[in-house]
């Protein structure tokens, strides 16, 4: 801009404008390096706070999914420790039958078994009673539901046949139970070969001192028994192996879309510094140079 | 025939005066420095009339004699083209900082970060939607959740939506309050202007010029360029004509350039007849100044009004997406814009366990097949990448009006500055020649006395040495 005069109003309304344009720069890279964001406001950068928006999103549905997997994984395992303390008990009814059957005992004895057998038919419904978080694990989808009565002789099956979904990503969830009443039946009354109809059928056999259908049929019976739960325990390992698939690929999913945000939005601590301190130096350079001409003139050289 | 002995004293005189008269003029100037409106003035001295000695022979040869210096006039420096050009810019610059001020001010409503505003929010809701599927069996504390979660949604878009009205209520009314005519500002100007023709077209006429009223009406110009975009047009008589565009006259309904101020000799002489004002509704069409900033700010087709109708679409995609997945007899939101979406009072935590727990539910969009209530529930969570998206791209319109805004503010207050200073260049008082011309005026006087001092003598030595014997 060229002009011939320069007058007074002129000079300083230029450096006073000069000087808040500094200033400005200066509060804009100020407010970079307090919050350590790029993007304070959508008009630093439209593009990229849509992006960061975007992406923020899909950090907060991984971090559900990683919830959720966490939630079933806890369910698994209790599931699992259920199943095991189910197992060692079939295991010592059946060391228990095993003793009974050899023929050695008297009365006396088998009816000393026969109430270690029903302390092992408690201990089963107990463990299949067990609850995660305010849940039964072993009810299917009627998780506050009891799925098994402790009074003896009632062995009814209270809960369902339905699925416990945990969602651990987009449009996958995964069923968290397995149905454990196939296995453990309802008892000796409905005669369906469930383990604890065998355990009441070994009680009977006990009692009544029958030692050939105790070292036979019951055995066997036993045998099938402890097959299925094997089965169970495998289907719960399956379950568990995907949760910790899904684990492993949403955590590092976190990684990527954490980075990603990172790069949309975070300001470059070095680069913001340096740019701090050239533009402070600037205005402090632009004050000086402003103070020393807003007050001289020709008035300052004149004699008289 | 010989030279008039008082001649000299009168040419001397002459000088004294003048220099009084520069002298009289560099204190104007430097008391008015900082006036708004005030534009330098010169003195604009010439030499008189000389008086001619013929010599010998009549008409024949001869001589001129000085008689020294008169003032013919005090000039204002003032340049039209530039001063318009000032106008001009002025409007312009008014128009986008007024634009930007208010678009940053909506921008600030926003208030999105990862832990708050809408966004955040969006995602609390579908998750909550998501856990509400995944209990299997249902519970109710997770329907409820979805609820709340829900509600406080369409609290913050009608919240949203809320402020972005006010904002624009409040262009509105300061529209209306400076366009008013009998109280608003435009009116205030118009009427200064029109007086301050009459006086100076009196002055002119009376052979005067008329330097402080031009002052103050170029004062007034000023202010009133950065209200709405003004023409100029300096009439003969010495008043202007101040004209605005894109405005209807509301004497003959036409739309396009309406005479603000008449100046020509018939309105002039009459101060009422000189002016029009059009009616705040007269402006729709007004593109200059923080008038026309205000008329696109607060129109059902400008900035606000536009973002205000993509916030309208966010929030019915919401309300449209959810609806359409959930069975048609339990919706769970109503209205379908920013300002009305709320939560169904038929969206209870029950009515949800049920749809959740459902062996089979039938989405209203009438396209989805029936499906179990926790994949529905899972469908309805899976909205949220769809969603989330439209919200960002809302957040991206907004952020490029706003630096569009900022752009153009910025560049036209470069433009301003730049502008200012020709004018300056030219109409401004310079301190620095102030005091040169007080030396050179001072000097000037000291000789000027100095030569009276002389003629004084010279006639003292004449009138004492040169008389009747024995005086």
């Amino acid at each position: 801009m060229t002009v011939t005069r320069i007058t007074n109003l002129m000079v300083n309304r230029d450096i006073l404008s000069e000087i808040n344009q500094s200033q400005n720069l200066l509060d804009n890279t100020e407010e970079e390096l307090a919050t350590g964001l790029s993007i304070n406001k959508p008009s630093d950068n439209p593009y990229g706070a849509a992006l960061a928006i975007q992406l923020n999103g899909q950090l907060a549905s991984l971090n559900n999914y990683s919830g959720n997997i966490t939630d079933a994984s806890g369910w698994n395992q209790t599931a699992t420790t259920a199943i095991s303390t189910i197992q060692s008990e079939a295991q010592r009814a059946q060391e228990l039958v095993t003793e009974a059957a050899n023929g050695t005992n008297s009365q006396a004895d088998l009816d000393n078994i026969a109430a270690e057998v029903n302390q092992i038919i408690s201990a089963v419904k107990s463990a299949a009673n067990t609850q995660y978080n305010g849940q039964y694990v072993f009810s299917g989808s009627a998780t506050t539901t009891q799925p098994y009565s402790t009074t003896s002789g009632d062995d009814a099956y209270a809960g369902n046949t339905g699925s416990v979904n945990r969602q651990i990503g987009p449009g996958t969830s995964v069923a968290v139970n397995v149905d454990l009443s196939s296995a453990l039946g309802q008892g000796q009354s409905a005669g369906d070969g469930g383990l604890l109809d065998t355990l009441e059928t070994v009680y009977s056999d006990l009692t009544s001192g029958n030692t050939s259908a105790l070292g036979n049929a019951d055995l066997t019976n036993l045998q099938t028994n402890l097959t299925s739960l094997t089965t169970v325990q495998t289907q719960l390992g399956a379950v568990q192996d995907q949760l910790t698939l899904a684990g492993s690929s949403i955590q590092s999913l976190q990684t990527t879309l954490t980075s990603e945000l990172s790069d949309d939005e975070d300001a470059n601590p070095a680069s913001t510094m340096t740019a701090y301190s050239s533009e402070q130096a600037a205005f402090t350079a632009a004050l000086k140079a402003g103070a020393s001409i807003v007050q001289s003139s020709l008035m300052d050289f004149l004699s008289n | 025939m010989g030279i008039p002995t008082y001649a000299g004293l009168g040419t001397a005189l002459s000088g004294l005066e003048a220099m009084q008269a520069g002298i009289d003029t560099t204190s104007q100037n430097i008391s008015n420095a900082s006036t708004p409106g005030y534009a330098q003035e010169t003195v604009d001295l010439t030499d008189s009339a000389s008086l001619r000695y013929a010599s010998g022979s009549a008409g024949v040869g001869g001589f001129e004699v000085g008689t020294g210096v008169t003032l013919k006039s005090i000039l204002r420096a003032d340049d039209p083209y530039v001063d318009q050009q000032y106008w001009t810019q002025n409007g312009k610059s008014s128009y986008s900082s007024t634009v930007y001020t208010q678009l940053d001010d909506l921008q600030s409503n926003l208030d999105d970060s990862a832990t708050t505003g809408i966004s955040a929010q969006l995602s609390n809701f579908f998750s909550a939607w998501g856990s509400l599927g995944g209990s299997g069996g249902a519970s109710t504390p997770s329907a409820q959740n979805v609820v709340s979660q829900g509600q406080t949604l369409a609290q913050m878009f009608n919240s949203l939506s809320a402020q972005l009205s006010t904002l624009q209520g409040q262009a509105s009314s300061e529209l209306t309050s400076l366009t008013d005519p009998s109280s608003g500002e435009v009116a205030q100007y118009a009427n200064q202007i029109a007086s301050l023709n009459t006086q100076i077209a009196a002055q002119t006429a009376a052979g005067l010029s008329p330097d402080t009223l031009e002052d103050q009406r170029s004062a007034a110009i000023d202010s009133l360029s950065a209200l709405v975009g003004v023409t100029v047009v300096p009439q003969s008589n010495g008043a202007d004509t101040i004209q605005i565009g894109g405005v209807t006259d509301p004497n003959t309904g036409t739309t396009g350039a309406v005479t603000l101020v008449d100046g020509s000799s018939s309105a002039v002489g009459d101060p009422t007849t000189a002016v029009t004002l059009p009616d705040t509704a007269d402006y729709t069409a007004a593109t200059g100044g923080q008038v026309g900033a205000l008329v696109q700010l607060s129109s059902p087709t400008g900035s606000i009004a536009t973002l205000s109708s993509a916030l309208d679409s966010v929030a019915g995609e919401v309300a449209t997406d959810v609806n359409n997945l959930l069975p048609s007899s339990t919706p769970f939101f109503t209205g379908t814009t920013a300002s009305t979406i709320a939560v169904s009072s038929g969206a209870t935590a029950a009515s949800l366990v049920a749809v959740a727990n459902a062996a089979s539910v039938t989405p209203s969009d009438g396209t989805d097949p029936a499906t179990t209530g926790g994949d529905l529930m899972n469908q309805l969570s899976g909205l949220s990448s769809s969603v989330t998206a439209a919200y960002g791209s809302f957040v991206d319109q907004v952020g490029e009006a706003v630096d569009s805004a900022d752009n153009s503010n910025t560049t036209n207050q470069a433009l301003l500055t730049s502008v200012a200073d020709q004018r300056e260049s030219v109409s401004g008082v310079s301190l620095d020649q102030e005091m040169t011309d007080l030396i050179t005026y001072q000097q000037g006087y000291q000789a000027s006395a100095k030569v009276m001092n002389t003629m004084q003598s010279v006639l003292q030595t004449l009138i004492q040495s040169v008389g009747g014997a024995g005086i």
